[in-house]
């Protein structure tokens, strides 16, 4: 029977890592051998063994996400709340203290964003066999994802040989659709004709979260000269409405055939009706602080809030709100009437 | 020409790239995101057909052990026993049987097989120092420690270099607790014998 140890393993570099504060629950790696990749993933006190030999690699194929610009503006959002919140607590509420508290939480928040900005863009990379699609999760980051692959290439063409103008197929006039993982994936991509599932959406839903966002960007710009407590249970009523369309058009144009622009700007109007709500809410609470007298009033939509930050997040909050409004609703009419002619011509 | 049926890593969508070079660079039509493929030429490999074994025709045949009613092609190179074609299985340029290689991997001899092992350095080191925090338990987790740092010395460990320094520590460690207690232990006795 063959020998223990047979093989020299290499580290290849990259690691993935799920951890919980302090504690880690598990953490993949890549080693190179001779033959083959062997990705493991270690728990606390275990390891697994996957083995890719790369006689049988078919493919690598590394795709750019967006998970780290998010991770980014989601940081870099939080951290300004948490700075501002600082500032105010220490200008307004002569609180040194809670300013640096809330100032220490947003400079934590400032390095996670360097560091995030610093490892570079996220990726997914996938490598194909004939009977495997395996997320390589070690390789999350583009330019360790490159540099891998650049150290794997030379190794598996020297395993397989390298690919020829005839294999792919040069020269040739007929069309030819190569699977790969054919063993592997599931039957909607075993058709040689990809199904690309483009549903058309009529983007009612998506009109609807406009307007609703446009009265509110109206109703913000208002607030810097009329406030009163009706007015403000109607803005938050309107605020509640706007977020639920939000998340369903987001949910409705997934796989839709609306413009990408379209799709991007109902993103946006997400992340500004939550920046917005945390902001309002963070300088609220400050403002409430420092103005103990305001504790008694019987409700909170009652409270009106003044002051020059007030009336600044007032008019950037209506002006992005509006811009945002008029400019989904000036691409829906686009699309639509795009999508009519398409229909009126093909009928 | 030839397009590659491949999955957007980012939404998931199935995409059509056209390999008109073996590494090829373009966005999703989808999400836009940038998409690189290197393909290599088992891509355009059929995979081989597994084999069935060849049935017995003319009696006095050597048969299969597992299977006497297949023709035996090769001899289990861990155990002897004939084989055929269908259960010889090839490994390292070695012919062995199912029962062989189910031995080697629970005995961790076959190492390209191992696919999980258990890392007992690391448990061991475990019980050596972390109940140091809470020194009173140490006198049940330092015998612990030692009994599974000289129990697992052999055992077969993790494929990828690792040395055996955790399972020293572990058992310097796990004695000089075992040692420490040994003296208050005799403290103890002798104050009171000798009081």
């Amino acid at each position: 029977m063959t020998s223990k140890k047979t093989s020299t393993y290499r580290r290849l570099p990259g690691r993935a890592r799920k951890r919980f504060g302090l504690l880690e629950f598990y953490w993949n790696r890549l080693w190179l051998a001779d033959d083959h990749i062997l990705q493991v993933h270690m728990t606390a006190y275990s390891e697994s063994y996957k083995r890719f030999y790369l006689k049988d690699i078919q493919a690598i194929a590394i795709s750019r996400t967006t998970s780290g610009r998010t991770a980014n503006v989601i940081l870099a959002c939080v951290a300004a709340g948490f700075g501002l919140a600082g500032l105010m607590a220490a200008v307004w509420w002569k609180s040194t203290p809670a300013g640096v508290l809330l100032g220490v939480w947003a400079g934590i928040l400032l390095l996670a964003l360097l560091l995030n900005s610093l490892f570079g863009p996220t990726c997914v990379c996938r490598l194909h066999t004939a009977v495997h699609v395996e997320h390589l999760t070690s390789l999350g980051r583009l330019r360790t994802a490159r540099k891998v692959v650049g150290m794997l290439k030379p190794l598996i063409e020297a395993a397989q040989g390298k690919l020829t103008p005839e294999d792919l197929g040069a020269g040739s006039e007929d069309w030819v659709d190569v699977q790969a993982s054919v063993h592997a994936l599931p039957d909607q991509f075993v058709s040689s004709e990809p199904k690309q599932e483009w549903r058309h959406e009529h983007g009612r839903l998506h009109l609807a979260l406009f307007v609703s966002l446009f009265i509110l960007g109206l109703s913000a710009l208002s607030d810097v000269y009329y406030q009163n407590a009706l007015k403000n249970m109607a803005d938050m009523a309107c605020f509640v409405a706007s977020m639920v369309l939000a998340v369903i058009a987001l949910r409705k144009q997934n796989r839709s055939d609306l413009p990408l622009a379209l799709r991007r700007i109902t993103w946006a109007v997400l992340a500004v009706l939550i920046g917005g709500y945390l902001f309002g809410s963070i300088y609220g609470a400050v403002y409430v602080m420092s103005h103990p007298e305001l504790v008694s009033q019987s409700i909170p939509q009652e409270i009106r809030l003044r002051g020059s930050v007030f009336e600044s997040y007032c008019i950037v909050i209506g002006v992005l709100h509006s811009a945002l409004a008029i400019s989904g609703i000036a691409l829906l009419n686009k699309f639509r009437t795009k999508y009519a002619a398409s229909q009126t011509s093909s009928s | 020409m030839k397009a590659l049926q491949i999955e957007c890593g980012n939404c998931r969508m199935p995409i059509s790239l056209i390999l008109s070079d073996p590494s090829v660079q373009s966005a999703c039509p989808s999400c836009r995101a940038d998409i690189r493929v290197d393909a290599f030429p088992a891509l355009f490999h059929d995979v081989a057909p597994g084999s069935s074994g060849e049935a017995l025709f003319t009696e006095g045949e050597s048969s299969c052990f597992y299977h006497s009613a297949k023709k035996a092609v090769v001899p289990c190179e861990g155990c002897g026993r004939f084989l055929c074609s269908l259960c010889d299985i090839e490994l390292d340029g070695k012919h062995l049987c199912p029962t062989c290689i189910e031995k080697g991997v629970k005995k961790g001899k076959l190492e390209r097989l191992q696919a999980d092992v258990t890392r007992y350095d690391d448990i061991a080191m475990l019980l050596a120092v972390v109940p140091l925090i809470f020194f009173c338990v140490t006198v049940f987790t330092a015998p612990a420690a030692l009994f599974i740092a000289v129990r697992h010395w052999n055992s077969p460990g993790t494929v990828t270099p690792r040395g055996k320094w955790r399972f020293v520590a572990a058992i310097i460690l796990s004695s000089l607790e075992m040692i420490g207690w040994g003296i208050a232990a005799i403290r103890l006795m002798g104050n009171t014998i000798f009081k």
